[in-house]
């Protein structure tokens, strides 16, 4: 069953129209990053997920139930880190988390899910307003992984974060997926996506542009390979025999490194090329589009 | 698992939470009982010895129909609007709660709130009452007068926190709440201009029919005033005590599932 299915998916604000047609299908089990450029629908697609907003046309159905008609029971089964909250100023960090649980009926231990989303024992009685953005974030994220739900929507969850809560953001991503919940997330931070993500869907303008495996988008964009070869010497003759070789599309160097951006089968040929003006290749590597080209590849010009 | 708790209850619990964080319900208890203190404990320094127990207590009749509708009002009147324009309300809809738990939750909370300081006004004079004469008649009389405030109240609570759901800013939902609030002023006005325009924009000759007088009965001020003339309060007027606290509780209840309705279907 899939933990979430949207089918022609439309939602029209007055004039403007956020999603156009979207149909989207995340396995249960799966952590599935959401991507897209500002303004591309990704918010909009999770307020109708959790009936924040309803949609103009379509179907959607979360953990196998309507998302609108059976709102209240899917929101026993997920945790939510939703995007623009605000916290009640004058509550403690704890009783944000006691709230949550008494919601849900559970009898989690409030400490132990502030510990684990790194919120340190002197600031959990303290009043939420005061806390940072980040901290904000955090009781956010231990709020959502009350109850262990079956389904964790984490809408921007890093925003705020410095590098060691993203980290533990990521951490606490993995060890949710290992217990088998589903986690279906947007972010704008393409290595935190890569890092964590099975699959990654792309908004753009309201339409879902591309769904697959972080590799299976690098394998349709075609965005190549960058080469950097470490020569005895850049001579002239080597980066012109690099530039006529078919298949290369940039070359640029410095003192002993040649960057060659190519396609894939034209890499033997770049290194046959240098080698016949009597330069030698000392050492090479490989890399893959980043997925910044890859992301840029779908939401910029008119593909 | 379900919480096997209503989830209304839960959002009553955090708004009480809330407002015991924050030291609204404290302060304005404090308030209250201060303010109560310096009425009914002065009146008894300064008034003859005829004065009574149920006349220090009707002090406050007056007083609670100019301050409850106000305190009402600004204590509801952002009570949903205000949390869905900060983004707040996120948080509880992220959880198990339904909108209309959400909406009857913080009605019921702001209630609460807004009426402890009524109670505790009373309840701190009522001791300086009874050294009066006519202890039976002091304490009909501030069972009544907690009646009353209780479901104006309420009444205020409702249409403040009707307007906050049903409008997406705080300023709107004021804004509803200050035509609320001059409509009571002047309760016959809409009537009026009909009658107004039906005459063909000439003012009627004719009094008003008898068969309107049943609309006066609807205004929460001609209300909360027989319930307080059903406990023996003196003044002029009909009006039965039941039926005014049934319209008080209409125009507590009436609103608030008005603006639920509108709220359940609304985009955050």
């Amino acid at each position: 069953m899939a933990a979430i299915e949207l089918s022609g998916v439309r939602k029209e604000f007055g004039d403007v129209t956020a999603l156009q047609g979207v149909d989207l299908s995340v396995e249960e089990g799966e952590v599935f990053g959401f991507l897209g450029p500002n303004g591309a629908g990704k918010s909009t697609t999770i307020d109708i997920l959790l009936d924040f907003v309803r949609p103009t046309a379509g179907d959607v159905r979360v953990l196998g139930r309507n998302a609108q008609r059976d709102s209240l029971s899917i929101r026993d089964d997920i945790g939510v880190l939703p995007e623009g909250f605000h916290v009640y100023d004058r509550l403690t960090g704890r009783q944000h988390v006691e709230f949550a649980i008494e919601s849900k009926g559970v009898d989690d231990d409030p400490d132990a899910l502030l510990e684990r989303t790194g919120i340190e024992p002197s600031a959990r009685d303290r009043k939420a307003g005061g806390y940072s953005k980040g901290m904000q974030q955090r009781l956010a994220l231990a709020m959502a992984l009350v109850g262990e739900p079956d389904l964790i929507i984490l809408d921007e969850p890093s925003t705020g974060l410095d590098p060691n809560g993203a980290r533990e953001m990521r951490d606490v991503i993995r060890e949710e997926s290992a217990r088998g919940a589903t986690v279906f997330f947007s972010s704008h931070i393409l290595e935190q996506v890569e890092a964590v993500c099975d699959r990654v869907g792309i908004l753009r303008r309201g339409e879902l542009v591309a769904e697959d495996t972080i590799r299976g988008l690098r394998e349709n964009v075609s965005t190549g390979t960058v080469l950097t070869l470490v020569v005895s010497e850049v001579t002239p003759e080597a980066i012109e025999a690099v530039e006529n070789v078919d298949g290369v599309s940039d070359v640029s160097s410095d003192r002993d490194t040649i960057r060659v951006h190519a396609d894939n089968a034209a890499k033997t040929r770049v290194l046959d090329a240098i080698e016949r003006t009597g330069v030698t290749v000392e050492d090479f590597a490989t890399e893959d589009a980043s997925l910044d080209e890859v992301f840029a590849a779908y939401t910029e010009g008119d593909r | 698992m379900p919480s096997t708790n209503s989830g209304w209850w839960l959002v009553t619990k955090q708004e009480l939470r809330v407002a015991r964080a924050d030291g609204t319900l404290l302060w304005s208890v404090a308030g209250a009982a201060l303010f109560a203190v310096l009425l009914a404990g002065g009146v008894g320094s300064f008034t003859a010895a005829d004065w009574t127990g149920p006349d220090t207590i009707r002090l406050f009749g007056p007083l609670l129909l100019l301050v409850v509708p106000v305190t009402a009002a600004s204590n509801a009147y952002s009570a949903i609007s205000g949390p869905r324009q900060s983004g707040r309300l996120r948080v509880p809809l992220s959880l198990p709660f339904s909108r209309t738990d959400v909406v009857y939750g913080t009605a019921i909370g702001r209630f609460v709130a807004t009426a402890s300081p009524v109670v505790a006004l009373v309840a701190v004079a009522l001791p300086f009452a009874l050294t009066r004469p006519e202890m039976t008649n002091t304490l009909v009389a501030a069972l009544g007068i907690t009646l009353a405030g209780v479901v104006l109240t309420a009444a205020f609570c409702g249409v403040a926190v009707g307007w906050s759901a049903a409008t997406r800013t705080p300023t709107r939902a004021l804004l509803g709440c200050i035509a609320v609030g001059a409509l009571c002023v002047r309760w016959w006005l809409p009537v009026d201009i009909v009658r107004y325009v039906a005459a063909g924009f000439a003012w009627p000759s004719t009094p008003r029919p008898d068969w309107l007088s049943f609309y006066g009965h609807l205004s929460p001020v001609d209300a909360y005033l027989s319930v307080l003339r059903a406990t023996g309060f003196p003044g002029a007027g009909g009006g039965n005590g039941f039926v005014g606290v049934a319209v008080l509780l209409a125009w507590a209840v009436v609103p608030v599932v008005l603006g639920a309705a509108r709220f359940r279907r609304a985009d955050l």
